[in-house]
């Protein structure tokens, strides 16, 4: 029954080797508390291909690639001819993409056909462009050859896109060129890759925006067609969530403040002293906040809020909203079965937290008919329309809403969000000098595309043109464009 | 002084001895009494752990220097000279029992603390003693004479100073019969037959789960005077559930104990959880069990390291499978029957199917499997669920694949058990986003096919129940409640389901990811106590936390009242009336007294809370024993 019938062509043997060896330099690497950096290996992994030249489609990744660095203090070093001029290449690249990024959006538009608005630069694109999959970059590159051509270069530029753009497939190291939205209806266009957190990104839009960091900025996903909205935690690698967009999505992502993001910390006694009424927890002093963080997040388990109450259920596929007792608890929503009690041993399982993301909705009275407008629902994150897996609940009020949305994320993310409540605490008090704060920042993945600017080279390099969009130099104070 | 005859009776001598009577004058201490009646018995012997023992006064006379006026001894005084460390049986969490010699004579709080450092447990604080439930016994056990676990020839000297010696304190190195001892502590118990767990002792309802809090021995005084003798059966438990620094590298035996314990409070519902936390506790004893029997004693070594050596492992893995034979790529490859949810009425087709990467594909038949397939499926993120019966040979996969539509349910049937078990590890694995050539494809499908061999034993005779690892019956790893709801056979499919979540922890990431979840269950760390409100009429229920006291109504069956710790001004009690009092901020006034336990267990219950929450990082090393005796012992600490 088990048959083996896949042969990898042999003129990819060499190559593959290679890979082999820098995987084992990685791990040794990590090991000598010395970490090779990842983006060197790459490009040097890039030197290699350009060697090899042909059948690039059978490379089935290279296991160094999935590695993630934990230092970038890796400065490129030249050992070979060939690596540096690789390097300059990818710089060049890099370049390119950013000027493709700000010039092209109109380009963009005949691609994602389903976004209008012609002209001004108040217009709302489709928010991601996936930058490996040719039919998005395709026609972008061609716009570019004309200008390439300028360049002493045997391959015209575009090819070399072309090229290296399969190879990053190759590299499976996923990039994703974004466009996050500011509430002004600015916008920011940035590049992250699979290893990047939304942490990460706050970072570089702290940067980019030099809006004051405080830990209520969130980076939100919002989908138009189920008018929900959910903001990402900041441990999340952004890329996947965003990867779950289906090809033609009116999806977005917005960069706003919400002040209920770390609530559970800042006022813990909401969630965790629930059952008294807001006269009593108004008025708590820190010293009690603490005590209550620490009794609910210190310990080796994380204390979900004991929540409990009547929400409403929007039945599968049926209009109506049913009334039913929903208890909460670390391992899932349960409710009480008719006619049964509130003990453990009755309560039946409605939804576990694991495959399932929580989100928010606006306008559901109107869009579902539900009783109220303070509906949230649960699903899992690839689904991006109407289905009878999404689990829709209403609640009474905008407090129990509160309540329910916040105590979910905690029984879902547990110490995962307090150790990003932490590092937000650390960011937001870091980040006062922004200079320092930037060089301090900037993150791993980032160095490969950054750290060459110094250089001279990239820039008396007349292809590099003059209005990059501010991540992909150090951006002075005010030179920051919208797209 | 004038001189007079005081009796005393020496143990040593045999209990049909009659009394050593010496000649003593009032200002003689108690030290040269000792002396006196030593020289007298004429045996020579060590005796400086033997004291004497005021049998009318329940009191130990431990001052040397005091003398007998200052006691107040007269001719007429009933004195025992004996030994203050005596040999109990202690029961464990673990269900075994121990024998060995524990201080009779300082309190209580000092015997358990010289009991953890024999047995290797850190915080003593959090343990106590209490006195058994007697076991109804039929006459057919009483034969069977239950194992114990002798620790009473360590020399109470050599465990002052705990010294590591391969692994283990030193003094349980000296003999391979101490050893063994060791391993009872350290290593998990197996899952306890079914029957085993239907014969204990099951609280019914709230009121039941207060009686078993009755029975804690008082810290402040000493065991002698609590009324226990020689050889008497005690309990050792984890008392206060507020488990501070816990560190599988150092707690090896307190783990383990815990676990034990908490194990046991699920399976004899102590503490509620719902069907599917129950299922996934039983999980966690399955993979437990599994992993202490292949992997025992790698509690202590470095989880870093542990991470680095396994990602070389799947590195290695990993290029084996690319350079050596390209053929591992794809790993399997089969007929496979398939049926997308829509078609219900259609059935099965047969299609030729591939696996690759966290992918499958199919297509109409094997010769076609180089094109183009018919449809690929990445299974990264979807939802993997058994649907199997070994007896009527249906092996079934369910996939719930995630799409922008919503989730598409597809079914594959496998032809026979290896097949399935093989394709059920490679979804389950691209399910979590890894390929077959990840390192653990072989381990998960040994497991799964255990689990499958589990089914087939429980369908023939449910008597041989763990004969062997490879045979646990499903119901030795829940409570009794699930035993009646369902048949073996039919939990080990749910059982099954939770188990792929947890497959890949090691021995030490199970055991606290058991406590973590028995930890965040909402009754967790209750212990209760039947009250009566002063001003009420009828009983009450106080469940005691480790930050708080709540108050259930038996007759709403629900928490009407709680109040936390750090809102309490202070309490009191009156010995007299045996009744607590407790202010809080705010004017808040409660007073109760305590039905189905000394008020004394209560106030100690309390205070003890409050001495866990003092401690801190720094202070960790030393434990502030004053402290908690002012904070527990009422007017004994006086």
């Amino acid at each position: 029954m088990w048959t083996c019938g896949y042969v990898i062509k042999v003129t990819c043997g060499p190559f593959i080797s290679h890979t082999h060896s820098v995987a084992i330099r990685c791990v040794k690497g990590r090991r000598g508390k010395k970490m090779d950096d990842i983006d060197a290996m790459f490009s040097h992994l890039l030197g290699e291909m350009d060697h090899l030249s042909q059948s690039l489609a059978q490379a089935a990744g290279s296991p160094g690639v999935d590695e993630t660095p934990q230092e970038s203090s890796f400065s490129i070093g030249f050992n070979n001819p060939n690596e540096s001029l690789d390097e300059l290449e990818d710089h060049e690249l890099d370049a390119l993409m950013a000027d493709l990024e700000s010039k092209a959006t109109e380009q963009e538009f005949s691609t994602h056909n389903d976004t209008s608005s012609p002209a001004g630069n108040q217009t709302s694109p489709p928010a991601i462009y996936q930058e490996c999959e040719p039919v998005v970059t395709f026609p972008v590159v061609s716009t570019q050859s004309s200008r390439a051509v300028k360049m002493n270069e045997p391959q015209t530029k575009a090819d070399k896109i072309k090229v290296a753009l399969e190879k990053l497939k190759e590299a499976k190291v996923k990039k994703l060129i974004i466009k996050v939205l500011m509430s002004d209806s600015s916008s920011k266009t940035l590049m992250v890759d699979e290893r990047q957190t939304v942490g990460d990104v706050l970072d570089k839009l702290f940067e980019k925006t030099h809006c004051e960091s405080s830990i209520d900025w969130s980076l939100c996903e919002i989908n138009p067609e189920l008018q929900i909205e959910r903001a990402f935690e900041d441990h999340e690698c952004l890329v996947e969530p965003l990867s779950a967009w289906s090809r033609h999505s009116d999806n977005k992502l917005y960069f706003l403040s919400t002040p209920q993001k770390y609530m559970m910390f800042t006022e813990p006694q909401i969630f965790y002293m629930w059952k008294k009424k807001k006269s009593g927890t108004g008025d708590m002093n820190s010293q009690a906040k603490e005590l209550l963080i620490k009794e609910n997040f210190g310990g080796s388990t994380t204390i979900v809020p004991n929540l409990e109450g009547m929400l409403y259920l929007k039945e599968d596929g049926k209009k109506v909203w049913k009334p039913r007792y929903f208890m909460l608890r670390a391992s899932g929503i349960y409710y009480v079965p008719k006619g049964k009690t509130k003990s453990s041993t009755d309560l039946a399982c409605f939804v576990r937290f694991d495959k399932v993301s929580i989100y928010t909705s606006s306008s559901y009275r109107q869009k579902y008919r539900a009783p109220t407008d303070f509906c949230f629902l649960l699903k899992h994150p690839c689904i991006q329309k109407e289905s009878p897996y999404i689990k829709f609940l209403c609640c009474e009020d905008k407090h129990t809403l509160l309540l329910w949305v916040n105590s979910i994320r905690i029984a879902k993310y547990g110490a995962d969000l307090y150790k990003n409540y932490q590092a937000a605490l650390k960011r937001a008090s870091t980040v006062q000098t922004p200079y320092s704060a930037a060089n301090k920042d900037k993150s791993n993945s980032h160095t490969s595309l950054e750290s060459p600017y110094p250089g001279p080279s990239a820039h008396s390099n007349e292809s590099v043109p003059t209005e990059l969009p501010p991540d992909f130099i150090p951006s002075p104070p005010s030179g920051h464009e919208c797209l | 002084m004038a001189a007079w005859d005081l009796s005393v009776t020496v143990e040593d001598l045999g209990s049909d001895a009659p009394p050593v009577t010496i000649s003593v004058a009032s200002d003689l201490h108690v030290g040269g009494v000792i002396v006196k009646l030593v020289e007298k018995t004429q045996i020579k012997r060590d005796w400086s752990d033997h004291a004497l023992w005021w049998e009318q006064k329940q009191q130990w006379l431990l001052r040397t220097a005091w003398t007998l006026e200052k006691y107040g001894i007269h001719a007429d005084a009933r004195l025992v000279f004996m030994p203050q460390h005596k040999p109990i049986k202690l029961g464990l969490p673990n269900g075994k029992t121990l024998q060995l010699k524990a201080c009779f004579s300082n309190p209580v709080f000092q015997t358990v603390m010289g009991i953890c450092r024999m047995l290797n447990i850190r915080h003593p604080e959090e343990l106590s003693l209490l006195r058994p439930v007697e076991e109804k016994k039929k006459k057919k056990d009483k034969d069977l004479a239950e194992e114990i676990y002798d620790l009473t020839e360590v020399p109470l000297s050599s465990v002052s100073r705990p010294c590591l010696y391969n692994g283990m304190p030193a003094h349980f190195a000296d003999s391979e019969q101490m050893e063994d001892v060791y391993k009872m502590l350290s290593i998990t118990q197996p899952p306890p037959a079914p029957e085993v767990i239907a014969k204990q002792y099951r609280p019914a309802s709230v009121v039941d789960k207060a009686h078993i809090n009755g029975r804690w021995l008082d810290s402040s005084r000493c065991l002698k005077k609590q009324g226990i003798q020689e050889n008497d059966r005690l309990w050792l438990r984890f008392k206060y559930y507020a488990f501070y620094d816990m560190d599988p590298k150092y707690d090896v035996v307190r783990l383990t104990q815990l676990y034990e314990q908490a194990r046991w409070a699920i399976l004899l519902e102590d503490v509620d959880c719902t069907e599917e936390e129950m299922m996934l506790f039983g999980a966690l004893q399955y993979h437990i069990n599994k992993v202490s029997l292949t992997e025992p004693q790698t509690l202590s070594s470095s989880a870093a390291l542990d991470d680095l050596e396994s990602a070389l492992m799947s590195l290695e893995v990993k290029m084996e499978g690319e350079s050596s034979s390209a053929s591992e790529m794809i790993l399997s490859s089969g007929i496979v029957h398939f049926r997308p949810k829509r078609l219900t009425l259609k059935g099965y087709k047969q299609y030729w199917f591939k696996f690759q990467d966290t992918s499958i594909s199919y297509f109409k038949s094997k010769e076609e499997s180089i094109g183009e397939p018919i449809q690929q499926i990445n299974l990264k993120g979807c939802e993997v669920a058994p649907d199997v019966n070994v007896t009527a040979q249906k092996f079934l996969i369910r996939l719930l694949i995630p799409a922008p539509e919503g989730m598409n349910e597809v079914y594959l049937r496998c032809e026979n058990e290896q097949q399935y078990a093989q394709w059920m590890a490679g979804c389950r694995l691209a399910s979590k986003g890894k390929s077959l050539a990840d390192s653990s494809f072989q381990s998960e499908i040994q497991s799964i096919r255990s689990f499958l061999a589990m089914q087939k034993t429980n369908s023939g005779s449910s008597n041989n129940a763990a004969a062997s690892d490879e045979s646990i019956n499903t119901h030795s790893l829940v409570s009794p409640r699930y035993h009646k709801k369902y048949k073996p056979k039919q939990l080990t499919p749910r059982i099954l389901d939770a188990y792929q979540n947890v497959a890949q922890l090691s021995l030490t990431d199970a055991l606290m990811r058991f406590l973590q979840i028995w930890q965040a269950l909402p009754d967790f760390g209750l212990s209760y106590v039947v009250v009566r409100f002063k001003g009420s009429r009828k009983d009450e229920v106080l469940g005691i936390a480790p930050n708080r006291l709540i108050r259930i109504d038996l007759g709403v069956g629900d928490v009407v009242k709680t109040w936390r710790y750090n809102n309490m001004k202070q309490w009191n009690v009156n010995w007299d009336i045996k009744q607590m009092a407790i202010e809080f901020e705010g004017n808040v006034n409660i007073a109760f007294g305590c039905v189905t336990a000394d008020c004394k267990i209560v106030h100690e219950f309390i205070g003890g809370y409050i001495f866990m929450s003092t401690r801190s990082r720094e202070k960790s090393d030393t434990l502030n024993e004053e402290l908690f005796h002012k904070l527990t012992g009422g007017h004994e600490a006086l």
